[in-house]
């Protein structure tokens, strides 16, 4: 409801006189998707179910520009419990909107070298395709979970300084801080900190709850800079962020030991406090090509403002297995993720891209951070009627030292029939497997099976 | 030892002359057709490059080899012989994607739906543009006179038709381009490519119209001969000379869609 006030909001603004007098028109364009999946074993359970009005809308008025990206959708199946929920539509279609973008940008704001942008906006930083270690102002939207690169848009004030044709400075200033969002549905404990747990607390009844930062410019504002240019026929850049982490970290930790009407013996219960904690993140990306083939880098330095210590409260009897009283969940140490890429098209029109990441987006610290290879092989057949992606996917290392009992795959080949313009129709299969405790590991029980269409106007 | 004396004997002096005096003018001669082939390369290059800059439509109709047609359409801002901003305008699907091409091999391309620019490594040069039958070569802004070496491969009463190798240290997918340019106006009316393997490639036929004091491209067709497939690149509302400013051509630009 309230995505529909500030759709109106901006149709009215862009609808006013003095917009609706310049010669350009206000732009509609979008697209409707539907996307579905459903599990390769069992009854065939449906486990995603989306269709989406992406809408964007955009007036310039020069120098100034309007513009809108919003997400009108159906997620997922009937919430329907009672004959009472029948009665709510809201149940039955689970409706959902979702401000993407809403900003207003001026070109040559006070000097003719200045843009700036205010409003609701994605800011894009890095060169890697979809993983982006220096990419850290949006908080991440892993609600769907297969949608690694998706960000949010943050409410944020955007001033990029023009110094020369290639060569620009980017400050950002973001006032409130908003968490990332977490996956949805069967996809919900593969990032959770529950799934952290040491594994004796696996089975354990697990509750949390969220400590937001308090809602001020001092404690709940993220600042970023961002510095471009180019030599030596290639572009790069380097970045500050001083943010905090949008997933969340546990702060404490209670056990205690439950008895239910039906159990002999007690089970754990977990219940977690969990908080965002500040960071520095120092970055640098480089984007160009070695002989024919393009390549880029990115590195995040990352350096946590301290030490998170999580306080582990026992219950009064002792408890049938050890844990410590107090863990340390970060040091206050610096810690590297970084990504670099290669692609290359061959001579019969195959498109190869490579990309070694080190450090996946919810691993934090040293010690945690874990090897990743991702491939594509993308290749259009029949007039560019059809695009096949016979190689796509990615391979893990959790534990260098023990490779084949810590590792990670998945394979994501897709067929997509692109024949008819602005229609794209798309069918492929997502496998999991491995050993150990990588994160395709984890989904291993969720072997899919994907339908989805994109229609845009 | 027979054979060089007799050879030997019977070379004079005067037909060691005329030997070289032979050499000679046809070593000129072959100079001034290359020269002349370079001259006509270059007046070739003022055609197709007319103008401090250009602005037009672009209407590209591709057709397949079952006739079926596809239509894309998009604006293009040109400045100089090295700059060149393209952008689709529909369909919806692609419309917003641009690509610029800067001096020094640099190119650039925007995707909307990823709110970034991708700097272009060169082995996408040789690859469809959005599906036509142009590569990002083919719309790159650059002379040919300054990536190949021309040579007159025949002459006809109305045409001059050259022969391009690529100059060394040029990167091109053509081996070849064969060329029909007007004798008259030296605009190009049909380009023959050839690919690395030297197997016929592409045509490109060229419809040229005089627009006030320039004659200008107001029609490409061409034909992918190994896909059998072909574009149709129709220019509308050509303007040339308006003033286009440098900033145009930045990345600052690309992104503004």
């Amino acid at each position: 409801m309230k995505a529909l006030i500030y759709l109106g909001a901006l149709l009215t603004l862009a609808g006013q006189p003095a917009l609706l007098a310049q010669s350009n028109p206000l732009i509609f364009r979008g697209r409707v998707e539907t996307d579905n999946r459903l599990l390769l074993r069992g009854e065939n359970e449906w486990v995603w179910n989306e269709n989406r009005l992406d809408l964007g809308i955009e007036k310039r008025a020069n120098p100034l520009r309007i513009y809108g990206n919003i997400w009108l959708r159906h997620l997922g199946p009937s919430i329907v419990e009672s004959s009472a929920d029948l009665q709510d539509k809201g149940r039955i279609n689970p409706i959902d909107a979702d401000i993407r973008e809403l900003y207003a940008e001026v070109y040559g704001f006070v000097f003719d070298e200045l843009d700036l942008r205010i409003g609701r906006q994605r800011i894009a930083w890095g060169t890697a395709d979809m993983f982006n270690p220096t990419d850290n102002l949006n908080p991440f939207d892993l609600e769907d979970i297969l949608d690694f690169g998706r960000r949010m848009g943050s409410d944020a004030i955007d001033l990029q300084w023009h110094l020369s044709h290639q060569s620009s400075l980017q400050l950002v200033y973001i006032p409130r801080f908003q968490p990332a969002s977490m996956p949805l549905g069967r996809f919900s404990d593969v990032l959770s900190v529950r799934a952290a747990l040491p594994e004796v607390l696996a089975q354990a009844k697990y509750s949390d709850e969220i400590i937001l930062p308090n809602n001020s410019l001092s404690r709940a504002s993220s600042l970023g800079m961002r510095w471009r240019g180019f030599a030596l026929n290639t572009d790069f850049s380097l970045s500050y962020t001083y943010s905090r982490d949008p997933l969340p970290l546990p702060a404490k930790v209670s056990i205690d030991i439950i008895y239910e009407s039906d159990m002999a013996a007690g089970r754990p219960a977990v219940h977690a406090t969990l908080i965002y904690p500040r960071h520095h993140i120092f970055g640098a990306d480089l984007s160009g090509a070695i002989k024919r083939v393009g390549v880029w880098a990115e590195a995040a330095l990352f350096l946590p403002e301290s030490e998170i210590v999580a306080q582990v409260e026992l219950p009064p009897h002792q408890l049938p297995f050890p844990v410590q009283g107090e863990e340390v969940v970060l040091k206050k140490q610096t810690y590297l993720k970084f990504i670099a890429g290669a692609d290359y098209t061959t001579t019969g029109g195959s498109y190869i891209n490579m990309q070694y990441l080190r450090g996946f987006i919810h691993e934090r610290g040293r010690e945690q951070l874990a090897d990743y290879i991702f491939f594509q092989l993308n290749r259009h057949l029949f007039q560019n009627r059809l695009l096949i992606k016979p190689l796509s996917g990615g391979v893990s290392v959790s534990d260098r030292n023990s490779p084949f009992r810590n590792y990670s795959v998945f394979y994501a080949p897709e067929v997509s029939y692109l024949g008819v313009d602005n229609l794209d129709i798309g069918i492929g299969v997502y496998l999991f497997g491995g050993k150990g405790d990588g994160i395709f590991n984890n989904l291993k029980e969720m072997n899919m099976l994907r339908l989805r269409l994109t229609a845009s106007f | 030892m027979r054979n060089t004396y007799s050879f030997k004997s019977s070379i004079s002096p005067g037909s060691v002359f005329t030997v070289f005096a032979f050499l000679a003018v046809m070593c000129s001669l072959q100079e001034i057709m290359a020269q002349d082939a370079a001259d006509v390369l270059r007046k070739m290059d003022d055609v197709v490059f007319a103008g401090e800059d250009q602005t037009s439509g672009i209407r590209l109709i591709m057709t397949d080899r079952s006739g079926n047609e596809r239509v894309r359409e998009a604006k293009v801002w040109q400045k100089g012989s090295n700059k060149r901003l393209f952008r689709f305008t529909s369909p919806a699907a692609e419309a917003g994607i641009a690509f610029l091409s800067l001096p020094d091999d640099v190119m650039y391309l925007y995707m909307p739906a990823y709110g970034r620019e991708r700097r272009i490594a060169t082995h996408v040069r040789n690859q469809s543009f959005a599906g036509t039958d142009f590569s990002y070569e083919d719309l790159e802004a650059l002379r040919y006179s300054e990536r190949f070496e021309a040579s007159i491969a025949e002459e006809k009463d109305n045409h001059y038709i050259l022969r391009l190798v690529p100059l060394p240290g040029t990167r091109s997918d053509y081996s070849e381009i064969i060329v029909t340019i007007n004798r008259e106006h030296y605009y190009p009316e049909r380009m023959k490519s050839f690919d690395r393997g030297g197997q016929e490639y592409k045509i490109a036929d060229y419809r040229f119209e005089r627009k006030g004091d320039y004659w200008t491209t107001t029609e490409i067709r061409m034909t992918n001969l190994k896909r059998q497939h072909s574009t149709r690149m129709i220019f509308d509302d050509i303007e040339f000379d308006t003033g286009l400013d440098d900033d145009i051509f930045t990345v600052r630009n690309l992104t503004r869609y």
